[in-house]
Parts: structure tokens; sequence; C-alpha cells
């Protein structure tokens, strides 16, 4: 009884509960739809206000209605025309609700600033007879649309910063018209929000507030007491700003002048010897500009690459190569720290070695052959890039190496690019030797791909110095306009690099009239091999292929073998050369994805690799024996986002006896009315559970 | 001396003290899952979530003692519990509108809860102060 009691007075308790909430909510609602307006009861409310105007015409009741509403209602300038047959109620209506309009539009707004129409309002209201509306039949026939006084320059929207003009999609601007601002991009949205803001419900993240749903108008934030948001600092700029600021050097001074005595560390300058002085390498650089006005030492272990442009008198390598035999690179050893002078007998010294690169090999630089000379309109074995390569090792720097890239180069560009390369390596190996991966394990971004035409030990064949297989990617590239598939760095596939090169190739065979499918035949091998499409390749999902398997390196898919058959034919009129179904593009779509276990680190591992070739019909001629081919290379992340699998809840396990239920021997004895009741009691219990 | 000898126990100041009791459960775990439910969506100032926590614990204090009193004084017929009682409702009164008018955030869930809550108090005060001019009248000395 006492439970039944309980329960019925707990729902007693909700119930009154519920009926106050319902009350009380209604009684918010109502009061709410006297605050509250949206675009629609905008509208609705004008023209019940001007319904009602027409039908008691009395001065107090508007100027009442007026000052109740006119913080609330935004209304617009009424944009009807009224011919002159219209009755007096639609005039007095225009003039009346361009009047409210000004008074609401503006809480500044003085009756002096518009006085005719302001005048013609009170006249109207204060006489209230036929005479004053035959009055506003005069005004109308002059008068229409009251002008429509100008709001003060708002200075909180920051997007106004046209003066005197209506800035496109700024709906805070005080100088668009309401029309204007309707054509705007996100001015309703606003709208819609001061709205939401008007309707006392604070759109806080997850307060949500949806207009007709109960349950969310409950939960929103009807008022706030928060305090007056003061700054803890009332200063607004800091007097010694200037003092503990970066400022431009007055004068040019180094701080890497000094040359101590100790083994090199890393930052310091690379030191060399000349005429018995210690002097640092410098290299120019690019200071306020692009231009090679400043210059800053090599800076020990840092490797650098400058780009800056130049005059060709200013180019660096007439400075290198009149200087660097004569001052060798020095590094300190434990010998020169017990002693007192500076020379090459105490400091261990490095000459330099000078090579000249073209695309392909690297030779010594040999004055008579790879000096540079000029012509009127030419200079050759000119080096636009050039690369200083150290090697360190055993705490001293055994080879400092200048790799000269030269080039021929046109005089009518007064300025060129100048390219220097600054690289360390901490080995007594040549550069060449040194194997490069491209990342540890996933590929980096901007590394070549790593690849094997080997059929087996891909692995071992990559770490191999003298092995004969490639290690990288390539692909052709366009040199000077002209497609070229060279094994440099310039032609490497790069892990992430999107890119799509046009370049033109060039079959230079000559061609004999008797077979155009032979020819045609021969241009496509040639392409093909341009491609890389004529052997086997083996990409490594991995940058570094250490561990790899050979079973788990990826074949290159192609559609080659899809692509019709290539043949052609002459035709004879004009001598042209008719190829059909001849490869010009070539697509490299590399799948790769993120197969870290750890968020912080990416380990992007390659997943597939094709190669889609497209073939259409080329049309030679014996003088243009070309056409433009173009390489796509398309790297396409399919990380797939990670899914967390929570672990289930716990299971308990409980359940009864077998024989729970039937406790009684089997030879049982009279089944009596406690049993039945505690069988029944059993029964009820296990329902409950279930 | 004085013993009181008449029973004169309100039943309409039972059923509203019985009623409040569970009202009181459900303003208490309500107003918690709102605080928790505020602290983690909105910012607060300084201290103003630890204040509000604090005045929030006191209200619910005084209200078990207030509805305590009532309830033990209205069915003894003891003057006494039923005078502290009401002399309790002021700071439960104040608390509630506390937070009907001043806490930081106010939900209009809470504006309705709060009312309700205002709405006992006001009754229970005034079946209370009946029932202390009842329990008076009917008084009779030895």
């Amino acid at each position: 009884m006492k439970v039944i009691a309980y329960l019925a007075f707990t729902l007693l308790s909700i119930l009154i509960q519920f009926c106050v909430m319902d009350l009380t909510q209604e009684k918010t609602e109502l009061d709410d739809e006297q605050v509250a307006f949206n675009g629609t009861s905008h509208k609705k409310k004008f023209h019940e206000l001007m319904k009602d105007f027409t039908q008691k015409p009395h001065a107090l009741y508007y100027q009442t209605l007026m000052n109740n509403n006119h913080r609330d209602l935004d209304f617009r300038p009424s944009t009807k025309t009224f011919t002159n047959n219209s009755l007096q109620r639609l005039e007095i209506s225009t003039i009346i609700s361009s009047t409210i309009f000004d008074e609401l539009y503006d809480d500044n707004m003085s009756t002096t600033e518009d006085p005719f129409t302001t005048e013609s309002l009170y006249t109207s209201t204060e006489i209230d007879n036929v005479t004053e509306i035959s009055f506003f039949d005069k005004n109308n026939k002059t008068v229409i649309k009251p002008k429509v006084p100008k709001k003060p320059r708002n200075k909180d929207c920051g997007c106004d910063l046209l003066y005197n003009v209506c800035d496109i999609n700024c709906c805070c601007d005080n100088d668009c018209s309401e029309t204007e601002k309707d054509i705007f991009a996100n001015c309703k949205d606003a709208h819609k929000k001061m709205d939401e803001i008007g309707n006392l419900c604070y759109p806080y993240e997850h307060f949500f507030y949806q207009e007709n749903n109960f349950v969310d108008n409950l939960f929103c934030i009807i008022k706030t007491n928060l305090p007056e948001k003061r700054g803890k600092d009332l200063k607004k700029y800091d007097i010694d700003a200037v003092a503990h600021s970066h400022k431009w050097h007055s004068e040019v001074k180094s701080k890497h002048t000094e040359f101590q005595k100790k083994p090199y560390v890393y930052g310091e300058p690379v030191w060399v010897l000349k005429d018995g002085s210690i002097w640092y390498i410098d290299t120019p650089s690019p200071t306020i500009n692009n231009y090679c006005t400043g210059r800053k030492p090599i800076m020990f272990l840092k490797n650098e690459n400058i780009k800056c442009i130049v005059k060709l008198k200013d180019l660096e390598m007439f400075k290198i190569l009149k200087t660097p035999q004569e001052a060798p690179c020095i590094s300190v050893t434990e010998k020169s720290l017990n002693s007192t002078t500076l020379n090459c007998s105490t400091l261990h010294c490095t000459n330099w070695t000078i090579i000249v690169c073209d695309e392909i090999k690297c030779v010594d630089y040999n004055k008579s052959l790879h000096e540079p000379s000029c012509t009127e309109t030419s200079c050759t074995n000119l080096a636009l890039k050039l690369e200083y390569v150290f090697y360190y090792y055993d705490s001293k720097i055994i080879n400092a190496t200048i790799k000269l890239f030269s080039q021929n180069i046109s005089l009518d560009v007064p300025f060129m690019n100048q390219e220097i390369n600054v690289r360390f390596i901490l080995t007594n190996e040549s550069i060449e030797k040194v194997i490069e991966v491209s990342g540890n394990p996933g590929y980096l971004y901007g590394r070549p791909l790593i690849a094997s035409t080997a059929e087996s030990n891909r692995s071992l064949n990559f770490f191999n110095v003298t092995s004969p297989h490639i290690r990288y990617l390539v692909q052709p590239s366009n040199k000077e306009g002209i497609c070229t598939s060279l094994i440099t760095e310039n032609n490497f596939v790069m892990f992430g690099l999107n890119k799509r090169i046009k370049c033109r190739y060039v079959y230079h065979k000559s061609i004999h009239f008797q077979n155009g499918t032979n020819i045609c035949n021969d241009i496509e091998s040639s392409l093909e091999e341009l491609f890389g499409l004529n052997n086997k390749l083996y990409v490594s999902p991995y940058g570094n292929p250490l561990d790899v398997k050979d079973s788990d390196w990826l074949s290159i898919q192609t559609n080659l073998y899809e692509k019709d058959i290539t043949y052609g034919q002459f035709v004879t009129k004009n001598s042209k050369l008719r190829c059909y179904n001849v490869i010009t593009r070539i697509s490299y779509i590399i799948t790769f994805a993120d197969v870290s276990k750890v968020t912080i680190k990416r380990e992007n591992k390659i997943v597939s690799i094709n190669i889609n070739v497209s073939a259409r019909n080329v049309t030679l001629t014996p003088e243009d024996m070309s056409t433009v081919l173009t390489i796509d290379t398309n790297f396409i992340d399919g990380t797939k986002p990670r899914v967390y699998e929570y672990a289930g809840g716990p299971h308990i396990n409980i359940h009864l006896p077998k024989d729970f239920f039937f406790p009684f021997p089997s030879n049982g004895i009279h089944v009596t009315k406690q049993s039945y009741n505690l069988i029944m009691l059993c029964c009820v219990m296990y329902l409950q559970i279930k | 001396m004085s013993k009181v000898t008449n029973v004169n126990s309100s039943l309409a100041y039972e059923i509203l003290l019985y009623l409040n009791s569970f009202y009181l459960g459900m303003f208490f775990v309500c107003e918690v899952a709102m605080g928790i439910l505020k602290a983690i969506n909105v910012s607060y100032p300084e201290n103003a979530l630890l204040t509000e926590a604090g005045i929030f614990c006191a209200l619910c204090l005084v209200e078990v003692i207030r509805i305590f009193l009532g309830r033990r004084g209205n069915l003894a017929s003891k003057k006494v519990p039923v005078f502290f009682s009401v002399v309790l409702t002021i700071p439960s009164a104040v608390g509630v509108c506390y937070f009907l008018i001043y806490q930081t955030y106010i939900l209009r869930l809470e504006y309705i809860w709060c009312a309700v809550m205002l709405i006992f108090h006001a009754l229970e005060l005034a079946f209370a102060i009946l029932f202390i001019f009842t329990v008076c009248k009917h008084q009779q000395f030895e």
C-alpha cells in the first residue's frame, strides 16, 4: 500500500509539474510572440498595421504602435506605385508607412530632416477629416515617395570600405538600400540570425534552437548575467615595442668573422687559408629581393639551396675559378691545437676539386676546354648552377668539390637565375656511391619513387652501387621543348607531386616511303622506350626497400595491351605519313595510403601504380617528324579514415541451475500450496530477469 | 508548562510538503545535469561556476531541512519546527530566485522549474502560517 501511495504521489507530482510547465510555456510563448518577428511576421504585422490604420485614423494610436515596435520591426520602404484613381486609404497608407519607416529606420532621426513627410502625417492625424484627406490627395500628386534619410555610418561594420557607396555583400553597410541587400548573397541569412538573437535564444554551439521544437526551445539560454568584459591591460600599445623589436642593421657587419682554433661544429663557417690568413667562404644570397645583392657564409653541416638573379659579369662561377686553388679549405685537428702557427703543416688543408657537369656526366675542370667564352650573341660554358659538396670524415673535411653545371647562354637576357647548392656528406665515399632512400619506411613527399627492373633481389639491387638496374622511376621530361628520358634527378617521378608535362617527340631516323606501317611501328617502339614501357618495372611500396620482399614490390599495371594495333600509310599526294593508334599520352596513376599505426606520423605506402596510355592518329611530314606528347602524374591518397572499435560491455553469465524449477525428486511428494507459491514466485522472478 | 492535546495537522500542508520532497529530488538531479551541460558548452567567468555550485548545494541543504522540519512539525502538531520551516523558506526562496534571475546562464527550462519551486514555497508558506495559527488557537493549557 505504501509503495502504491508513493507511486501515485510521484505521478501526481509529475503531472502537476508538467501542467505548470505547459502553462508557463504558453505564457512564455505568448510573450515571445509579442517580441520576436521573422521576415514573414514583419510583413504580416505591417499589413495589419496598415489595415488598422485605415480603419482607425487616430494619431495617438499610431504613435503608440510605433513606439512599441520601432526597436523590433525592420520596415522597408514601400515600392508600390499609386495611381490617382486610388482612394485616400491607399495614399494615407503610403505616407504613413513611409513615415513609420523613417521613424523606425533611425532612432536619431530628426523631424527636420524630412519635414514635409512628417508634417503630412501629423496634419492628417490631428485633424482627421475629409478635408485633410483631400489635402493628402494634393500631396500625393507632388510627392509620392518620401525620402529615406541615410543612416549614420556604422563604425562596427568591417566590410564598409567605400565611403558613401554601397559595398557588395556587406550587409551592415548603411549605404546599401534594402533592395541592394536583397540581391546580396548572405544578407538574408544575416537577417535570419538577427531574428534568432532577437528571439532571445542564444545560438550556442550545442544549444540548438529550432523555431517549432518545444524540447529544443527549453534548452535555450534566455538570459545571461555575464560580467562586463574588460581588458586587463588598459594600455593600447607598448611604448617599449621599438626597443625590443627587430630592426634593419644600420651598418654592415658580420658575426661570423672570428676564427676559433677548434674543430668544426654545426653552424660554424667553413674556413679557408689564403695568403697566411684565415677567411671564410661565402655565397651570394638574396637579401631584400630576388637579386644576389648580399653574401652569406657557408655554414658547416647546413645544406643550402640558394636561388637569385644576377648579371652575367657577376656570376659566382667567375669568382670560384679565380680563387679556390690559392685558398685551400682547412680543418682544425689535434695537431693544430697544440701549434701556434696556422698553415697547412699544422692545419688539415683540402684543395678544391672543380668538376664540370652536363646533363649526363661530370668531368674534371680543364681550363682549356671548359673556360667560359663569349661571342657577340652568346656565351658558352657558363655555370648558372653550381654545387659545393663537402665530405667530412674523421673530424676533418677530406674533400671539397665544386660542381659547375655548364651550359650555353644567350646574351639577349641581361639577368639570369643563378642557383647555388651547398651539401655536406659525412662519409669518405663519393656522393655518387651514396644510396639515398625516399623515406623510412614510408615515402616522404618530394622524394623519388624507388623502382627496379630486376626480376629478383630487387632490394639488394637497389642498395648495390654497381647494379646496372635503375633505382628510381623515370618519366620523360621537357628539355627545351623536346622530350628527353635521361636518368637524372629532374626526370624522377617525385612522390606526391602531381604534374602534367607536354613536350615534343622528334623522330630522328630517316624515313622510307615504301612501308608506312613499319615506320609507324618503329615510332611506336621508340615511344615505348621513351616512356619506359619496354621493360617490366617494379616499384617499391615503401620509401625504404630494405626489408621489402620481391613479392611485395608492386608491378606496374599498364593498359598498353588493350591499345589497338599501330599501323600507318603514306598519303602520296602530299607525302604525309599518317600513323594510326600511336601513343601520345601516358598517365601515371599512383595510389598510396597512410598505413601508420599512430596518428602523429605518416607512413605512406604505395598500394598500386598504373600506367594508362592513350593513342591517337598522328600525321607526320618528312620535314617535321614530330608530335606532342603528354605525360601526366597523379598521386591519389587512398587513406581511409580510422575506425575505432570499442570493447563490448561486460557480459555477466548468470543462469539458474538446471533443476531450479524442478527441485523435487522424481518420486515426488504431493505438491503443497506453499510449494506451488514458491514455483510461481520463481516464475515471476525468471520473467523479470529475462 | 504547556501541553498540546489536540491534533491539528494540516492535510494540504502535508501533501504540499510530500510533493515538494519529490520535486526537490527532481530539481536537484535536473539542475546538476543542466549545470554539467552548461559547464561543458558555455564558458563561465572565473569562479562563477564554483559559486553557483556552492549556492546550489546550500539551497538543497536548506530545502531538505525545511521540508523535514515542516513535516515533523505538521505531523506532531508542533508549531516550533513549522516556525523554523517558515523561517528557512526565506533563504530557500532567495536561493531559488538566484537561480531564476541572477545565475550566469539561465535556460528556459530552469525558468520553469524555479518558478514551480517558488509556487511550492508560496503555498507552503501560506499553509504553514495557517497551521501555526490553528495550533495556537487550539492550544490548551493545564
